[in-house]
């Protein structure tokens, strides 16, 4: 008894369960009934809903007209992210110490996440910065990319800034800060070439000299030869997706990244600027 | 009398008989019907559950999978498509892995069977252990181990080529 002999459904069962697209991809090529049996919505299904977990897969299937597929095929780049989340903060310095370490003045810009906008082909770096009445506008916070040799080193400052607020309020700016790609991209400026490096971030300021007064955080840090989906990749290889819509939804979340404050900042009451 | 010690008797295709726990073969979805069917004439639900597209060798397999199943449950799989290479690393228990450790002709008989005879986790479990087989080959190793594939149907579109390359 070969394989041909088997209900073609069953064949799908088999192939729903091949954990890469190129597994499937090599299947489809072994015979007529391979092929017509690694079309089928099973095996897609199951791919989708395990690259892009079950709920963002489901959301985002009409984006493909319901074809699970063609979803895979386009690594749903209509409606998924990969996303690093990366609870840090750059704090405004005071004399050079970070704020929140002597709690002396207060200006932070947390970042709860970036998302890989593929669709726009931009870097979407969320930012939640709150602080007195003078706190300064987003988009002009530098990212700073940098190879662990300080060979190479790339400056990009942000392109728009998209805010999340529903009103215009004096000291907080809450939303995402546009950044391209092709800036972001390790391998695209011969950083990553040879060596090993970090991207970082800095409230604020354009260039991160020893003069900006808002602490640099890092974003990710990069291996030789990198492309932008080993940047979203954990150490499995795997990416993390999400949906284009804001993460700024979840209270407890937002509770968490401002435990680092000490309750007398925290709940301090003043007038128009101070909020949280 | 209670489920658990009532016995029926499953009849191959080539005449075998295979006495099961009716617990146990009520997991088949083929034989549940016609027990239930039976149920309902009033007649002895003992006799005449024939099977005309499983042959004794198969049979026995089936029925010892499902008088397992009814004692120690499957464990389910928690995700597809797989993260292991190993049918140890995503069923459970031990026995499962054991029984799947078989030859590939009989496990293209059991996954028909199971098809058939409707027992979803034992084709679950079929399908798994054929992923196993096939997993991180080649298109040509495929082909080799699916021998009998008619080389004149073996090549697939051009664009079908294109795009699941892409998906790569």
């Amino acid at each position: 008894m070969s394989i041909e002999a088997l209900p073609q459904g069953v064949l799908s069962t088999i192939l729903s369960f091949l954990e890469k697209p190129k597994d499937v991809a090599d299947c489809a090529l072994v015979s007529k009934q391979f092929y017509d049996a690694s079309s089928s919505d099973i095996v897609w299904k199951a791919m989708a809903q395990s690259i892009y977990g079950d709920e963002l897969a489901n959301e985002t299937l009409n984006k493909y007209d319901g074809n699970w597929k063609a979803m895979v095929v386009d690594d749903n780049r209509l409606g998924a992210c990969p996303t690093l989340f990366n609870i840090k903060t750059s704090a405004w310095k005071h004399n050079g110490i970070a704020t929140h370490l002597n709690n002396s003045s207060h200006y932070y810009c947390t970042i709860p996440c970036i998302k890989w906008d593929r669709k726009n082909r931009i870097v979407r770096v969320y930012i939640d910065a709150r602080g007195e009445m003078d706190l300064r506008a987003p988009v002009r916070s530098g990212i700073r990319l940098r190879s662990d040799d300080g060979c190479s080193q790339k400056d990009t400052s942000g392109q728009r800034f998209v805010s999340e607020l529903k009103e215009e309020t004096t000291g907080h700016y809450k939303g995402f800060i546009c950044y391209l790609e092709s800036d972001i991209d390790p391998s695209f400026h011969d950083v990553s070439n040879n060596t090993k490096g970090k991207c970082t971030f800095c409230y604020a300021n354009l260039m991160q000299r020893s003069w900006a007064d808002y602490e640099p955080v890092e974003l990710f840090s990069f291996q030789p030869n990198t492309s932008m989906k080993d940047v979203f990749s954990n150490k499995n290889g795997k990416i993390t997706y999400t949906s284009y819509k804001s993460p700024f939804t979840d209270e407890t979340e937002e509770e968490k990244r401002w435990r680092f404050l000490k309750p007398s900042v925290r709940n301090r009451k003043r007038p128009s600027a101070w909020w949280v | 009398m209670s489920n658990e010690e009532q016995l029926v008797t499953i009849t191959s295709q080539d005449g075998v008989g295979v006495p099961c726990k009716k617990e146990a073969a009520l997991l088949a979805g083929v034989v549940k019907n016609m027990i239930e069917e039976e149920d309902e004439d009033e007649t002895n639900i003992t006799e005449d559950l024939k099977l005309l597209k499983v042959t004794g060798e198969t049979l026995k397999k089936v029925v010892e999978f499902l008088e397992h199943h009814v004692d120690e449950p499957m464990e389910t799989l928690s995700e597809t498509p797989l993260q292991m290479t190993k049918l140890g690393e995503c069923v459970g228990p031990e026995w499962y892995v054991k029984f799947a450790d078989i030859d590939r002709e009989e496990m293209f008989l059991l996954v028909k069977a199971a098809n058939y005879m409707d027992v979803p986790p034992l084709l679950d479990l079929m399908c798994l252990a054929i992923t196993m087989t096939i997993m991180d080959k080649s298109p040509e190793e495929v082909r080799g181990i699916f021998s009998k594939v008619n080389p004149s149907l073996a090549a697939p579109p051009q664009a079908a080529e294109a795009d699941v390359e892409a998906a790569a």
